[in-house]
């Protein structure tokens, strides 16, 4: 936590170390916690992008109320959301015109991840998006659920809820799939 | 991969790298954008308010007249700064461990059902009143054993929990469900209105608290209908937690909201969530001293 707060500090003085530091420390998770919401690691990569960029942006303005991990990650969360708002709509448009059945953008969901994980990726991505949140901030954020509770302001039982359920939902899908 | 503990593994094991271009491609644009940041941030030398005042033929008095200006600013903003936000209140919220619950229809002085809720200790116990008849239900999660005492025969039943009813207990009396409008702060409508009550008879109701109004317009899925709603919480002024809520509605803008019913929360501690149990279900006869044992008796009982 000192260490973060100095190099918060460092970064308002304009320190480009600083900034690779931390960029350094928390890529590969943000990324890998994107592309699992997302099932797109070229759009993970732009979420990772605007999040630095952003925060670089604004450095002058952040105030940390708790670690530089779960700002980022919560920046990361924030994003994603707007994404599936955006892809959302986007869907419906194409449904409209017609367009969905040759639009699919499965080679891309799950190649970068390997099979078995690409698998998993697939079975998550059917879960409702407050469910996939909280499996992908618990086990890949590692963040616990207090925590999980207080980022997304609800209250503690029901991210235990969402979690329980959300696994058990991945469980059903994955032993539909390995009977086929 | 079919038990849960190999899908929390799993997914706990997936990683992903960036590539080296990405990495150029996104450092450098934070680079720039920190360079910016720091720049914009940079003090402006001479053109300062406090400067043009100190320079000015009318520095002294205009000087303080702008320091009981920003002095006033300051006050007013002081005490605007005490109204607590919707996020606020489900902040607040989110870290309570330990509640107590009494639910109330308007009008009445007795609570339909009462609520005790540890998510530490991992029980729930309920207290309904269903006509003359009265019974306690504790869910102990942690030991897997519902018990229910009925208060007309003085008799226990204890039934093991399982999965299922597990997940149903957790769907019925999802968290704070009974205490906050929308159990997802995100669900709350756009276009709900959120407002302090400043009639000082309604906030003295509840001592230690400021009133606050939550409106919005329900609609239901399947018909036109709506429902204007309004839930009224008396935020305790420390803590920003409910102390008391009340729930209105009507069906027409004109209509002057009906009072529906009323909730009153408290925040006990383990101790005193473990002292009520225990002198409902009895002591822990012939239980090991092990905190997980709560104070419920034996499953054989």
């Amino acid at each position: 936590m000192l260490e973060e707060k100095r190099l918060i500090q460092e970064l308002k003085q304009g320190s480009n170390e600083a900034l690779r530091r931390i960029y350094m420390e928390y890529k590969d998770n943000l990324l890998t916690i994107a592309a699992s919401m997302l099932h797109d690691t070229y759009a993970a990569e732009d979420v990772l992008h605007d999040v630095f960029v952003s925060f670089a942006g604004s450095i002058g303005n952040i105030q940390l109320r708790g670690s530089l991990k779960s700002y980022l990650t919560a920046s990361v969360m924030n994003r994603v959301r707007d994404m599936y708002r955006k892809k959302k709509h986007h869907l419906v448009e194409l449904e409209e015109a017609g367009q969905l059945a040759a639009d699919s953008d499965g080679p891309v969901r799950s190649a970068e991840f390997g099979e078995d994980a690409g698998r998993l990726t697939d079975a998550l991505a059917q879960l409702p998006l407050e469910q996939q949140e909280t499996i992908v901030l618990h086990l890949n954020g590692g963040m616990k659920f207090k925590e999980i509770a207080k980022m997304q302001r609800i209250p503690l039982s029901t991210v235990q809820g969402r979690y329980r359920y959300g696994l058990d939902k991945m469980r059903t899908i994955l032993e539909e799939r390995a009977k086929k | 991969m079919s038990s849960a503990d190999n899908i929390e593994r799993a997914i706990a094991e997936l990683n992903l790298t960036t590539r080296a271009e990405t990495d150029k491609r996104i450092l450098g644009d934070a680079y720039a954008a920190l360079g910016r940041a720091v720049h914009n941030q940079q003090p402006t030398t001479d053109t300062g308010i406090w400067r043009m005042v100190v320079r000015s033929r009318f520095a002294v008095p205009a000087a303080i007249a702008a320091t009981i200006l920003m002095a006033f600013a300051l006050t007013v903003n002081y005490h605007a700064g005490e109204a607590v936000s919707i996020e606020g209140i489900y902040g607040a919220l989110s870290e309570v461990e330990n509640i107590h619950i009494s639910k109330f229809q308007a009008g009445r002085s007795s609570p339909d059902q009462q609520v005790w809720a540890s998510e530490t200790l991992g029980v729930k116990l309920f207290k309904t009143e269903l006509g003359n008849q009265a019974q306690y239900t504790l869910w102990d999660t942690k030991n897997r054993v519902k018990m229910i005492k009925f208060l007309s025969s003085n008799s226990v039943q204890t039934v093991p929990i399982t999965r299922q009813m597990l997940a149903e207990l957790e769907k019925s009396a999802a968290g704070l469900a009974d205490i906050v409008p929308f159990s997802d702060i995100n669900d709350i409508p756009g276009d709900a209105q959120w407002s302090r009550i400043d009639d000082r008879e309604v906030s003295a109701a509840i001592p230690g608290t400021k009133a606050y109004d939550l409106t919005w317009i329900a609609k239901s899925t399947d018909s036109q209908a709506v429902v204007h709603r309004k839930w009224r919480v008396f935020a305790d002024d420390h803590t920003n937690l409910p102390k008391r809520i009340e729930l209105y509605a009507k069906s027409r803008p004109e209509d002057e909201y009906g009072f529906e019913r009323f909730v009153v929360v408290a925040y006990p501690s383990e101790d005193e969530i473990q002292n009520i149990i225990r002198n409902i279900f009895g002591p822990r006869d012939g239980r090991p001293d092990d905190p997980e044992y709560i104070g419920t008796p034996g499953a054989q009982r």
